[in-house]
């Protein structure tokens, strides 16, 4: 207990803290084996290594698959945009035309068959619209 | 002057701490062994400083973060490669420190004593404070050597430390069969010696105020 009136010199405070330290063990060894510190140490980071280099590759090929998926669904259907070329007339001839899926068509008709599988059906309304209305999705 | 990284070591000379961390980076468990000689005592004394309750209350509890400490350094070390610490103290210090805390805050549904939490609030909080630790850990380390170098009459009043710094002056004296006002006499003497001898090893010189008073 401190004593008010014969407070301790820095030396003798010192002394105190070195007391407290050294029951507290800071002047003890860490007990450590190097050799399996190293080695835990390389392992561990080896480890690390593998997974970070694993995960950027997963994390890549993660992305490249978004934004094949992306493009997919985000372009026009393959028959579409294979057709859109035609050059069909933008005028209402093509809503004489319409026949719906699996239909026979008429021959003026088939300059409307922008995925040319004989018939006009909304695959085909789809890629007329985009041609002519400037119908964007 | 230090060695350079490349150049073999020759027995005599001091490897710096840039030499020893490139070594141990090369797989040179000696070179572990050497930064943990230097440096043990004070990872101790940092996780000490930001704990004082629990490692009183574990012992062995400062030896388990100090573990963890030295391989999280390791891994520090790896994670930078080729760039040396600017300080290998000051980044100890900050590992040691760090591993404290966490290893504090994840005691199970205990809260942080008030001791811990005064000593992490006035814990320094820079690299550059590391230099503040080393300084302490150093003056402790030197009043420990010259406590040890004391010859055997004044290492039996020492050992009367914890009544003396309480100035229990009558059980002190009682226990060394020795007069009160002797005891004081030869109190003044001891600590007389101490501090020279610290002033000798650490070159730090104790302030006029710094002398034990004559209590």
């Amino acid at each position: 207990m401190a004593d008010p009136l014969h407070p301790l010199s820095p030396l003798e405070s010192a002394l105190a803290d070195l007391a407290a330290a050294d029951r507290a063990g800071v002047f003890a060894r860490t007990r450590l084996d190097s050799r399996t510190l190293m080695r835990d140490a390389d392992g561990r980071s080896r480890a690390l290594s593998l997974l970070y280099r694993f995960g950027t590759l997963a994390a890549m090929l993660g992305v490249a698959v978004c934004l094949w998926v992306w493009r997919v669904s985000d372009s026009p259907t393959p028959t579409t945009q294979g057709l859109l070329a035609i050059a069909s007339p933008c005028d209402g001839t093509f809503f004489g035309c319409v026949t719906g899926p699996r239909r026979t068509l008429g021959n003026p008709c088939s300059d409307f068959d922008y995925d040319a599988d004989g018939d006009i059906d909304m695959l085909d309304i789809r890629a007329h619209q985009l041609r002519c209305d400037g119908i964007t999705r | 002057m230090p060695p350079r990284r490349d150049e073999p070591l020759s027995p005599s000379q001091t490897p710096s701490d840039d030499f020893l961390i490139s070594s141990l980076l090369g797989g040179d468990e000696t070179a572990l062994r050497k930064l943990i000689d230097r440096y043990d005592r004070l990872v101790r004394f940092t996780i000490y400083r930001s704990s004082k309750a629990q490692c009183a209350a574990d012992p062995q509890w400062l030896d388990s973060v100090a573990s963890s400490a030295w391989a999280g350094f390791l891994q520090t070390l790896r994670r930078r490669s080729a760039d040396c610490p600017r300080s290998t103290a000051a980044l100890l210090a900050t590992i040691a420190r760090n591993h404290a805390v966490s290893a504090l805050r994840t005691r199970m549904g205990q809260p942080l004593a008030t001791d811990d939490a005064q000593a992490l609030a006035s814990f320094p909080a820079t690299l550059d404070d590391a230099s503040v630790l080393l300084a302490e850990v150093e003056l402790l380390a030197a009043l420990r050597d010259c406590s040890a170098t004391l010859d055997e009459p004044d290492r039996l009043i020492l050992s009367q430390s914890s009544l003396l710094l309480e100035r229990r002056w009558r059980d002190a004296a009682a226990a060394l069969a020795v007069s009160e006002s002797t005891l004081r006499y030869r109190w003044t003497r001891v600590l007389e010696r101490l501090r020279d001898c610290v002033e000798g090893k650490t070159g730090r010189e104790f302030a006029p105020q710094d002398r034990p008073s004559d209590s």
